[in-house]
Parts: structure tokens; C-alpha cells; sequence
């Protein structure tokens, strides 16, 4: 069989997040087993509809199962909607690189992510929950309204466990701001972070123009270029470095990505970083 | 090393054809056009440039990814459709690409990296490839447009791998150097005498010939470094706005481009599902579109991307230039946009 042929999985579970935003949790028909690294993704479809890319906001879990989050804006995400416990989907993956956990270890971690953009990087801050001793890391969230955070039960308990460094911001006030800590654009809360810069990993996900006002603020800081780490969207067909829709100058985002130094792709046009 | 005459080679390829697919340059009204050999065909080994490359053979425009047999339920609010069964695309037997030039033969070479070393292997373009035997033609006739001998890519095709069989042009006679097994068989069946030192003279000769003939040529020295650092120029803005159409010719002419799109083509009923893959062009509109925004929404990032890709990144991305220089883009071009010229320009304004 081709790797352009996928597999069937079925849904074993959903969880509504906000309006257009929902967590399903897949696992493959068959017993097949699975892996993949944070920070992955697959492309998800339908036969006579088509295939997206979508990054993994799960680490692997019981039974071999894995979630995405996911916004419904498109022809394959809007089907997604429509599918309950039980609903077969077409999965191709895992594909790309991931995060670079091994580095994470006695290091001073910040993380910031706007809007969807916390789905990739949840299963970083699950791994650092699990596995960092320390408590050596920084999570900055932004998000559009107070309505849009994703993962609101687990946030409130990453905030009790972990204080101020555990910091949301919203661009519009609502009557739940809860779990709000500043109105404004997330930048705004890097100031408020008490770490040495120069020796800090940041991993960043949200919109492109988002990442590279952040970034730009976290080098002012004192970040190096290289220890800038952004997860990148491009359109997608093939997953795995042939269809070409996804370059961005010398790289695909698919199999050389979406994970990138920053440093290694600011070089290139067509980029909003 | 043997020499064979041009009729018989050409009667061998003609015996061929009733057996296996066999692809060469035949003259169709005042074309030379790579396509099946049928009976009554005329075979042009001497030919100039073809408008297709025949590396279309290994990477077609419009093929069948597989064709799935689907199980339809009724959701909330649509239809969902998952496979019952998947069967794969078909995929040729053995078949005979005959008479490609040097750069084209080097167009295949790049398309093995995309589709066969670049960590994935593609299934459908690796079982074309074992299955097709690729007889090289080197090239005798130079056209205005073409620089392969700047990009190292022709006249002559100087590598001993990666084809079957290298044909030189002698007039009423072709010398055959063989270079694999497939071609070794091949020359079997074919009448032939032995090469004389004459031959290899004459070889010499009409390389150093055809290599004088060209009109067009290009530094290629430090040019991705020179690309790179020049991604702002004005000059794809002056180009792409005064004269690029996105047309998307340039790219579907290009023997090395491979990215593609895929469609789903469902029956009526819903009951079988066809997903396919056809080319597609970076000089489309929507090519980076995502949701949100499009990342190359400007006529200029488009051209931009075409030319640093075939001639700067591609080599980051597999040790080679994306442009083999057989020159078809700007000759098919409507407004005769030249990547050369483009790139002789900047290097022209920042003084190398």
C-alpha cells in the first residue's frame, strides 16, 4: 500500500472546548499499534472530501489513542463536527518532527501560544507536568476572548499548581475572565516573566504574526534566535515532502516541520516571522 | 561499445512496441512530440526541443492514488464515508522511454531524489521507474533557449547511471554505449559492429560541436547564495507585475517541477470514492492559501518562489539545481519571462 493511503481510526471520545473548537480522541481500528512525538501531526480525512493536517494535542494514551484539537473551519474540519463516539475517520501519520523535548531538562522553558495554537504544545506541557521535578517552566496563553481558551479545567489546575507562571491574556474583556490575568496581546506577558532569557528555550505556537512579535520581544530579552523554537500552518497534500505545497524557501513544513528553529526559517521570504 | 545503424535501432524500437509501452520523439505536423509508438509513426532521434518532457512518463499529469469501495452513514448534518476496501492505483509493466535528451535524463535523476531519497519513498513513481528502461540521446541540435551546458546538465550525458542505454547521433549510424543490463539485452537483439577509434572521434567531435552551438550561457558560481540574499530585490516585483500573467506555463513545462494537488472524485451514490493526484503550480493563487491568509498572495512571492526554488533552495534540499536549463519555461512563457535573466540581473546590480 502507498503512504499516501490511510488508515481507518475511530472516535472513542469528544470534548467540547468552545464554540468551534473540540477535542476528539481517536484510535486506530484494528489494535494497530501507534507512536509519535509531541509536537506531530496527521493528516485527517475523508474519503470525497480530502485530507488536513492537524498536530496532535495528546501525548500517546491508554490503548493506544491520541487526541487532536480541533477548530472547525474548513470541508474535513466541519465533518469532524459531525462526528460522535464510535464515527470512523481516515488517518495518515504521524508525520514531522516534534518539539525538542530532549532539550527541555534543566533548562528554563518558556512556552507561548495563542488561540488554537495551545493544541501543539499541550502535550509538551503534559510531558514537563509529568516529568520536570523542577518546575522550571513558563506558560504564556493568549487568546482572543475568555470564551476561546481551550483546556479550561486543565489551565485552572496548571495555575493552582504552578502560580504566576502560569499567565493568560485576552484581547477582548468578557463577564468570565477567570482565568484571565491581563487584557492585551500576549507579549504583554513576557514582561512579566522572571527567568534568565539568554539561557531559556521558548516554544512557540499561534499565528504567525503573533510568533514573531513574541519572538522579537523574547530576543530583545536576551533569547537566542536559536533557542526559539516555532511550530509553523502551510497547506498541505502529501505530509511527507512531495506535493510541495508546504515549502517555505530550502524547507517543508511537513517532513522538515512544522517544528522549526527560528533561526533556521526567518531566513526565508514568504513568511510573516 | 557498438555502433548500430539508425534505421535499425529504429526498427528494433518499432518491434518493441508490440509488446510494451514504447515512448519516443515522433513527428507530429511540425512537432516533435514525445508519445506511445504506434504503427506508422515517424521516429525523430535528431530532434530539437519537445514542448512535454518525457519525464511526464514517470510522473504523470493526472493519476489514480487508489480507489476506495466506501460504507455511507448518515450523520446529524452530512454524509460520512469510510473505505470498505482500498485498492491501489495501476501502475505500468514494463515500459521503453526512448531517445530523451541528457538534461531530461538529469530531470529524471532530480525527480529520484524528490520522489525516491527524500526520506519517503513515493510508491507509484518507484515502481514506474524499475519498470521503465531509459535509452539517452545526446544532443545534437541546440535551440536559443536552452543552457543545459551551463548547468552541467548536456549536450552530452557523461554519467554511467540512472539510464540503460547513451545514443550519439552519427549521421546514418548511432553509437550505443550501454550502461546497464537492460541495455546490454538490448543491444543483443540489435545487428551492430564494434566501435572503432573512429567512432569515439566522431563522438568527440559532435560534442564539442553541439557544446559550440549554444547561445545562452549562465554562471552558476555562489548563484544560491547570491538568490538568497537578494529576496527582496525589486526586480521580482518589476517582473511579475509588468509582465507575469499566471499562466502557470513555466511550471507545467518544467521537466524537474513535481508538486501536486489531490481530488476526490465520489460516484453518485457515494459507494466508491477515486482519489487522484494531478500537477499543480506554485504559480496558482490559492498553491499556499490556508486558512486565514495566503502566503504568497503577490505575483512577485509567486515568481519568487519559482525562480529561487529551481535555482537556490532546491539545492539545500537535494544537493542539485532544480533547473536542468533545457529552457522550456521562457520559451513557453507568453511575456517571455527568463529566470536567467532575472538572475543575471540581480547578480548585474550587486556586482558579480
Amino acid at each position: 500500500m502507498s503512504m499516501l493511503t490511510p488508515r481507518t481510526a475511530a472516535v472513542i471520545g469528544v470534548k467540547k472546548e468552545t464554540n468551534d473548537v473540540s477535542t476528539y480522541v481517536f484510535r486506530l481500528n484494528g489494535d494497530t499499534p501507534f507512536d509519535f512525538k509531541a509536537g506531530q501531526f496527521n493528516m485527517l480525512g475523508f474519503h470525497g472530501i480530502g485530507e488536513a493536517p492537524i498536530s496532535f494535542s495528546s501525548n500517546l494514551l491508554d490503548d493506544n489513542g491520541f487526541a487532536h484539537t480541533i477548530r472547525f473551519v474548513g470541508n474535513v474540519t466541519e465533518i469532524i463536527r459531525s462526528l460522535k463516539s464510535g464515527d470512523n475517520i481516515q488517518v495518515r501519520g504521524p508525520y514531522g518532527t516534534g518539539w525538542p523535548i530532549e532539550l527541555l531538562s534543566r533548562r528554563d522553558v518558556v512556552i507561548v501560544a495563542g488561540g488554537i495554537g495551545m493544541a501543539p504544545l499541550r502535550p509538551v506541557v503534559l510531558k514537563l507536568f509529568d516529568g520536570k521535578t523542577d518546575d522550571r517552566f513558563h506558560i504564556l496563553y493568549g487568546s482572543r476572548t475568555p470564551g476561546d481558551i481551550l483546556y479550561k479545567d486543565e489551565i485552572k489546575e496548571w495555575k493552582s499548581k504552578m502560580g504566576s507562571r502560569v499567565l493568560v491574556a485576552v484581547d477582548e474583556e468578557s463577564d468570565d475572565m477567570g482565568l484571565v490575568d491581563v487584557v492585551g496581546v500576549v507579549t504583554t506577558l513576557i514582561k512579566k516573566v522572571d527567568v534568565d532569557f539568554k539561557e531559556s528555550i521558548c516554544l512557540l505556537c499561534g499565528p504567525e504574526i503573533m510568533m514573531r512579535f513574541v519572538a522579537r520581544e523574547l530576543i530583545i530579552k536576551g533569547a537566542a534566535q536559536s533557542n526559539i523554537y516555532v511550530s509553523l500552518e502551510r497547506r498541505m497534500y502529501c505530509g511527507v515532502g512531495q506535493c510541495g505545497h508546504c515549502q517555505i524557501g530550502a524547507k517543508f513544513v511537513c517532513k522538515d516541520g512544522p517544528v522549526f528553529r527560528y533561526s533556521d526559517i526567518k531566513r526565508f521570504s514568504d513568511t510573516m516571522l | 561499445m557498438i555502433v548500430i545503424k539508425t534505421e535499425e535501432f529504429i526498427e528494433y524500437l518499432v518491434s518493441l512496441s508490440a509488446n510494451m509501452t514504447v515512448y519516443a520523439p515522433l513527428k507530429q505536423r511540425d512537432q516533435t512530440v514525445f508519445d506511445i509508438l504506434k504503427n506508422g509513426d515517424v521516429i525523430q532521434l535528431d530532434y530539437g526541443m519537445t514542448m512535454l518532457s518525457p519525464t511526464r512518463f514517470l510522473f504523470p499529469p493526472r493519476e489514480t492514488i487508489f480507489n476506495a469501495e466506501n460504507m455511507v452513514k448518515e450523520s446529524s448534518n452530512s454524509y460520512i464515508i469510510t473505505a470498505k476496501e482500498i485498492s491501489p492505483g495501476l501502475l505500468p509493466n514494463k515500459q521503453v522511454i526512448a531517445g530523451i535528451h541528457p538534461h531530461d535524463m538529469h530531470a529524471v535523476l532530480v525527480l529520484d531524489k524528490v520522489f525516491l531519497s527524500g526520506g519517503f519513498v513515493d510508491e507509484a513513481y518507484r515502481c514506474r521507474r524499475e519498470n521503465t528502461v531509459i535509452v539517452v540521446m545526446n544532443q545534437t541540435q541546440v535551440w536559443d533557449t536552452c543552457f543545459s551546458r551551463s548547468m552541467g546538465t548536456g549536450p552530452f550525458f557523461n554519467l554511467t547511471e540512472g539510464c540503460d542505454l547513451i545514443l550519439t547521433w552519427l549521421g546514418r549510424e548511432l553509437l550505443a554505449e550501454p550502461v546497464s543490463e537492460s541495455g546490454e539485452d538490448m543491444i543483443k537483439s540489435i545487428k551492430s559492429r564494434k566501435a572503432n577509434s573512429m567512432d569515439m572521434a566522431a563522438k568527440d567531435e559532435a560534442e564539442s560541436r553541439t557544446a559550440s552551438l549554444f547561445k545562452k550561457e549562465f554562471n552558476t558560481n555562489e548563484l544560491p547564495e547570491l538568490l538568497m540574499r537578494n529576496q527582496d530585490h525589486v526586480i521580482w516585483r518589476m517582473i511579475a507585475e509588468d509582465r507575469c500573467l499566471g499562466c502557470t506555463n513555466c511550471t507545467m513545462v518544467c521537466p524537474t517541477c513535481f508538486c501536486y494537488n489531490t481530488e476526490d472524485e465520489n460516484s453518485i451514490n457515494l459507494s466508491s470514492t477515486r482519489r487522484a493526484r494531478y500537477w499543480a503550480s506554485c504559480q496558482e493563487l490559492n498553491f499556499a492559501k490556508v486558512h486565514g491568509g495566503n502566503f504568497r498572495a503577490s505575483r512577485a512571492a509567486r515568481l519568487r518562489q519559482f525562480v529561487t526554488h529551481k535555482l537556490s533552495t532546491w539545492v539545500e534540499q537535494f544537493g542539485c539545481f532544480g533547473c536542468v536549463g533545457c529552457g522550456r519555461c521562457m520559451y513557453w512563457c507568453p511575456t517571455n519571462i527568463d529566470l536567467v535573466d532575472i538572475a543575471k540581473t540581480i547578480a548585474g546590480d550587486v556586482g558579480i
